[in-house]
């Protein structure tokens, strides 16, 4: 039997509301309610829902970039907001909708999949020279299918399948244990869209990680998930 | 890159003429001629005074005047001074070295002081760093510089008596020792400096808070910071970076403000800038001289500007390969 990796138990998330004159809080929007659910180790979780029900949020609850009103997430069956920094960043990853957000725009693609890689290496106390990062990053775009040209190229000159792999890559660069993959296909054509599902399963097999997959295609869902849970107004509707 | 830098040479160059010729045109429109304020400290004849014309070349049209004016200026020939025939440029170069040290060192505080409470009071925004500064800053700005210039010279160097309040040197500067020499020179400058930064500081201050709030909201900073590096490291490299296109475009903009904003400072100051020299001039309705520091004012301040260019398209790669 496969241990539990992450645990969502009871989180509820709310955002105020302001008076658009005043700019004073005059009531809370709740977008999550009691959510419940766990995911075991190395399978992936559809979370699927329409627009608006509230499943980014719960992506940025589980990466910690949002704290819940109420309940908790256990991640290895520890309080996700009990790891320090490092640690957590070599257990779980998102990617973001929006790759091109993800891309400090004045900064090229070379140093930014640089800084990541040589973070690797930090957090796992490894002291490297710069002819072992380069050789890492090497492999890395191998993996991605990206030629060494993008890092010198900056994230606008990038075209949308790129930025996408340029994204993708800077998550694995630390080898997380859980990825979130927020819509990561609604950026992409429907070209691209099939070629990105058949890269994910490979790098799924390849660096044995659990995943969220959150999407609203529900067929999308059943062929890329091994279970799934529908989100509908901030509640669980069906599991 | 370097047709950008063409571009921007020639529009600077159209500029500079353009500036030269507008005030040519001004200082010889307005009212009061040179002759006429010679004639205020002493009693000249009407013969005399048409003799001053003519040696002047105050008779010729307007045109031809300006036309001779750039002809010399073009071979550095500022001409010299109606009111003691000195060469302009001598009198210029004697004054701006320190006008230059006052705007550089007000510059450096700007930009180092300014930066550093944006930055703190976004990374704590609305906390107390935040509303304290908020109030420094709104008063920096509301408050009229050479109000608060008066009110410091009354408080630190005549009930203190802490601070010089007039020129760059005291009396006896020529018989101190070496390290006395500098303090005294610290000493004078502190004032003008510490109140020509504080209304420039204010606005960039506030610039860089609002930037860097802007900035600290975006999902890459936010994915920056999932790689498990401090707060402040993501700051410094990825936002702080960003924001720095506004903050160049600031402080280029801001070089005129302090040299033109020089002639009523320096005047209170009694500071031995170009401000006072140019202010000294318009009195005295010397033209070679305020055609001359209107010249060099102008070739500074679009200089200024051409290096902010220059440095934009070093921050910002998206201009560089446009």
């Amino acid at each position: 039997m496969k241990n539990n990796i992450l645990e969502v138990r009871n989180v509820t998330k709310s955002y105020p509301v302001y008076s658009q004159l005043l700019h004073t809080k005059i009531t809370k929007k709740i977008v999550l309610k009691n959510i419940t659910f766990s995911l075991e180790e190395n399978t992936a979780l559809g979370v699927l829902g329409p627009s608006g029900c509230g499943k980014t949020t719960l992506a940025k609850i589980i990466a910690r970039i949002e704290q819940p009103d109420s309940g908790e997430v256990l991640f290895e069956g520890r309080n996700i907001f009990s790891y320090p920094n490092k640690t957590f960043a070599c257990m779980v990853q998102l990617l973001f909708q929006n790759p091109y957000s993800m891309l400090n725009p004045k900064l090229n693609i070379g140093f930014l999949i640089k800084e990541r890689v040589r973070q690797y290496f930090k957090l796992n106390n490894t002291k490297v020279e710069d002819s072992t990062v380069n050789k890492k990053i090497s492999e890395l775009l191998e993996t991605v299918k990206l030629s060494p040209d993008v890092l010198k190229m900056y994230p606008y000159q990038l075209s949308g399948g790129q930025r996408q792999r340029v994204a993708i890559l800077l998550v694995l660069c630390l080898y997380p244990k859980l990825l979130i993959l927020d819509e990561p296909l609604s950026a992409l054509d429907v070209s691209l869209q099939a070629q990105m599902l058949n890269f994910f399963a490979e790098l799924k097999q390849q660096f044995k990680f659990s995943y969220i997959f959150i999407t609203h295609d529900e067929n999308l869902a059943e062929y890329f998930c091994d279970q799934i849970i529908k989100i509908e107004n901030g509640e669980i509707l069906t599991k | 890159m370097i047709k950008l830098l063409l571009n921007r040479i020639v529009v600077l160059f159209i500029t500079f003429i353009g500036i030269t010729v507008i005030t040519f045109v001004v200082i010889n429109i307005s009212p009061g001629k040179p002759q006429d304020m010679m004639d205020m400290s002493t009693r000249i004849s009407f013969e005399a005074k048409q003799r001053l014309v003519k040696l002047y070349g105050l008779d010729k049209p307007l045109h031809i005047r300006y036309f001779n004016w750039f002809l010399r200026v073009i071979r550095l020939d500022f001409g010299t001074s109606f009111k003691d025939d000195k060469p302009v440029l001598k009198k210029i170069s004697e004054r701006l070295p320190a006008t230059l040290l006052l705007n550089i060192l007000s510059l450096g505080i700007i930009f180092f002081v300014g930066c550093t409470i944006g930055i703190l009071s976004a990374m704590y925004q609305n906390k107390f760093f935040d509303k304290l500064t908020t109030i420094v800053v709104f008063l920096g700005y509301s408050i009229p510089r050479y109000w608060l210039a008066i009110l410091c010279m009354i408080v630190f160097g005549i009930k203190l008596n802490w601070l010089p309040i007039s020129g760059l040197r005291s009396v006896n500067w020529e018989y101190l020792p070496f390290v006395g020499k500098i303090w005294d020179i610290l000493k004078h400058l502190i004032l003008p400096v510490a109140i020509s930064s504080f209304s420039g500081l204010a606005g960039l201050a506030r610039y860089v808070r609002g930037s860097m709030i802007e900035q600290l909201n975006c999902e890459y900073i936010k994915f920056a910071l999932s790689k498990g590096t401090q707060r402040k490291k993501v700051v410094f490299y990825h936002a702080f970076r960003n924001v720095l296109i506004p903050v160049v475009t600031i402080l280029g903009l801001s070089l005129p403000d302090l040299i033109g904003g020089g002639f009523i400072f320096e005047t209170i100051f009694a500071y031995p800038g170009m401000g006072r020299l140019g202010y000294e001039a318009i009195m005295a309705r010397d033209y070679p001289l305020i055609m001359g520091i209107g010249t060099i004012t102008a070739a500074l301040t679009l200089l200024g500007n051409f290096i902010a260019d220059i440095v934009y398209v070093y921050v910002d790669p998206r201009v560089r390969y446009k």
